[in-house]
């Protein structure tokens, strides 16, 4: 048997799509979902500066084989906007906020390479939204390589094709976000109002992480926690306070280990030379999506960070993703229908500035 | 102001001794609290590949001058058992499950250098708990290196010395603590009992880490998470169901976000294949120390985990510990006494096999 640890007829998790949830019980937005463009893929392949992955570089051959499969699996998934709605109506999901597969921010392209993929796959993106506009919103991506490039290609997005935000990694080819040099963006995207989503894409040292999946288990939540730490002790959120800044996988390990860190900023003056309040003050300006899988550590973020700061997610089409994202949050015990509501639906709607329809349908 | 963060006069935190708390109202034991002996120190005194620390490595310049003000002020705390003790009687710890200072576990040594400098230390530890067998028991180490001899130091620290529990690190000079080799350590730990105290020495490949502190702030957290999940996933908790293991620092980041491990072991096959259930009932096995500074994650802890699986500690006297451990733990609000009595002492009690004075109101 594949699945050691599963009952015998459990079912296996990570399959989209998920059990059966009718729309208009509530409006609802998925913010975490990715779409893959082959057209940006052909422009790198063979580029292995370029196509090179944390989460595959990282991993044993077992993992890769089994990558390879899902890829197969879920192909059509990422790349067909109809399989994808019918997808969406199965699980009661209206609104997907579509954002690229993460390794194909290319972000280890050079300037060139890296603004003609992005713009290929933002065109892409803008391409499936004007066929779906009331299915499909979009995070686009940009070069941070090239910061010039990214402030141009954020004009853009938001400009002619009508992005609502971007999606970033949670560093760039291995330099950290706080870098100096990527201020501008952050600075324009702040200034457009753009939300901007975080995802992981494997941490960088990952010798440890071979085995076991690790270097997704436990890479993707460390990188964000890692990108975290930096944009909150590098000054970034200090200095950009409107930044509407959304953290994958329930924003990785620090929300839910946060208080290390305003210890830290008080007990060591190496820690909070660029701060002028406790860091964590920093941290609850930050959105985290739902995708933590247990509702006590759902119930906990909420508590912590309020239900205005969760935002439902479910990273389809990929196997770490929550194929009953409608059914998670309705079932969590300590939550009442206003906070179900917001997460559902209305925070990302507030945060992307969609209407929220009268009669949800 | 050298601590931008704190609003002005505000007390800086991580400086021992902490508030006073009047010893009697609570039994208690402290089971994370550091000594450093200075003979085993100088015996690899130059040796570089022994004394390279992640966390001294990494760090960037004003962190290694912070941390050589901090090795002073508080030499004398790491070294003194009669100002340990007036520390401990301020602060109200009845017992302190005294540890080596985690950079003096050196994996890195060779084997006969490694052997040497453990019975350097479990012996410098039995002298302290010989002085005062009322107030201290000891955590010794063995060297994880050299599994054999790690095996033969367990025996005599158990058998000759009396100890009831060891410390590790997280790593073994890089290699995780799930390699076979080590296998025979967990084994002779569980036959005979023990508690093992598992505590970080930041990550190894920190170069992210450098600036802010961060070696420690992510590198402690990170490597107890990294070892936590090579125990479960390669199979030594399933191989071990007896072992009492403790984490430092509550764990880790692992056991405050412990949903992942799980879909990740269903739905994916590359995952499990050393275990047979899922892998937070072999998570559920562990005991966490006190050490996450909020009341909100600790009550997370107690939900999760149990009462019973939360140990009260200070770090002592390291400048990242918890200064106020009893009124930390008498603070959290949910907690019911018996809850509070638990993790107090009472855990400690029972895992180390220490008998609780008949006193009344304990």
């Amino acid at each position: 048997m594949l699945f050691k640890c599963l009952s015998a007829g459990a079912e296996i998790p990570g399959r989209f799509p998920g059990p059966v949830h009718a729309r208009g019980k509530w409006f609802t937005i998925d913010i975490h979902c990715h779409v893959r463009s082959d057209k940006a893929a052909a422009m790198v392949e063979g580029n292995a500066a370029v196509s090179r992955w944390f989460l595959e570089t990282a991993a044993s051959e077992r993992s890769r084989a089994i990558n390879r499969q899902n890829g197969e699996r879920t192909r059509l998934q990422g790349s067909s906007p109809e399989k994808r709605i019918e997808d969406m109506d199965r699980m009661g999901i209206d609104i997907q906020a579509i954002s690229p597969a993460p390794r194909q921010t290319y972000y280890g392209a050079d300037p060139d390479l890296g603004r003609e993929a992005a713009r290929a796959i933002n065109d892409f993106i803008a391409e499936i939204c004007g066929r779906y506009p009331d299915r499909f919103v979009g995070l686009g991506t940009v070069p941070f390589q090239a910061p010039e490039l990214a402030v141009a290609e954020l004009e853009r997005l938001r400009k002619s094709l009508g992005f609502r935000g971007i999606e970033i990694m949670t560093h760039v080819a291995g330099e950290d976000l706080s870098a100096e040099r990527f201020r501008k963006i952050f600075a324009r995207a702040e200034e457009l109002g753009l939300l901007v989503f975080m995802h992981p894409d494997g941490f960088t040292e990952a010798g440890r992480f071979v085995d076991h999946y690790f270097a997704n288990v436990i890479g993707n939540p460390l990188d964000s926690t890692v990108a975290l730490h930096h944009l909150i002790f590098g000054g970034v959120l200090r200095d950009h306070p409107n930044l509407k800044l959304v953290v994958a996988h329930g924003g990785g390990f620090l929300p839910a280990y946060s208080g290390r860190i305003d210890h830290a900023a008080a007990a060591r003056p190496d820690c909070c030379e660029e701060l002028h309040r406790m860091p964590s003050t920093y941290l609850k300006r930050v959105y985290f999506d739902a995708l933590v899988y247990t509702h006590h550590q759902l119930d906990y973020l909420v508590d912590q960070y309020g239900a205005d700061h969760i935002l439902m997610g479910t990273d389809y089409p990929a196997d770490m993703g929550e194929t009953d994202p409608v059914g998670f949050i309705e079932s969590t015990p300590g939550l009442d229908d206003t906070e179900r509501k917001a997460i559902l639906g209305g925070n990302a709607a507030r945060l992307l500035n969609l209407e929220v329809p009268a009669t949800p349908t | 102001m050298l601590f931008k963060c704190l609003p002005p006069g505000a007390p800086i935190p991580g400086r021992f001794p902490g508030p006073v708390h009047a010893r009697g109202k609570w039994f208690t034991v402290d089971i994370h609290c550091h000594v450093l002996i200075p003979k085993a120190a100088e015996m690899v005194a130059g040796n570089a590949a022994v004394t390279r620390h992640p966390r001294e490595v990494h760090a960037n310049e004003r962190t290694r001058e912070v941390n050589r003000q901090q090795a002073e002020r508080n030499r004398i705390q790491s070294t003194s058992v009669e100002k340990r003790l007036e520390d401990m009687d301020r602060m109200g710890i009845d017992i302190q499950a005294i540890s080596p200072s985690p950079n003096q576990t050196y994996y890195g040594a060779d084997p006969d250098l490694g052997i040497a400098t453990a019975r350097v230390v479990n012996d410098n530890l039995a002298e302290i708990v010989g002085r005062h067998p009322d107030r201290f028991t000891a955590l010794g180490t063995v060297p994880f290196q050299a599994p054999d001899l790690a095996v033969a130091e367990l025996d005599r620290i158990h058998k000759s010395l009396g100890f009831r529990g060891i410390e590790i690190a997280t790593n073994v000079a890089g290699e995780d603590l799930s390699a076979e080799r080590f296998r025979k350590i967990f084994a002779r730990v569980e036959e005979l009992g023990m508690l093992i105290f598992m505590h970080p020495t930041g990550f190894p490949e920190a170069r992210r880490f450098a600036d802010h502190y961060l070696v420690n702030v992510i590198g402690n957290p990170l490597d107890s998470t990294v070892a936590v999940h090579h125990l479960i996933f390669g199979g030594v908790l399933h191989d071990h169901p007896n072992l009492k293991l403790v984490v430092a620092h509550g764990g880790g980041y692992l056991p405050a976000y412990s949903g992942r491990i799980d879909h990740a072991a269903s739905a994916r096959p590359d995952c499990c294949e050393q275990i047979h259930r899922m892998p937070t009932e072999y998570l559920k096995r562990l005991y966490f120390d006190t050490i996450v500074f909020t009341h909100h994650q600790l009550e997370y802890l107690v939900d999760q985990y149990g009462a019973d699986h939360v140990l009260m500690g200070t770090d002592y006297p390291a400048d990242m510990g918890e200064i106020d451990p009893i009124g930390f733990v008498e603070g959290a609000g949910p907690l019911d006494d018996a809850e509070r009595r638990a993790i107090l002492g009472r855990n400690a009690a029972r895992l180390l096999n220490i008998e609780i004075p008949a006193a009344s109101g304990r």
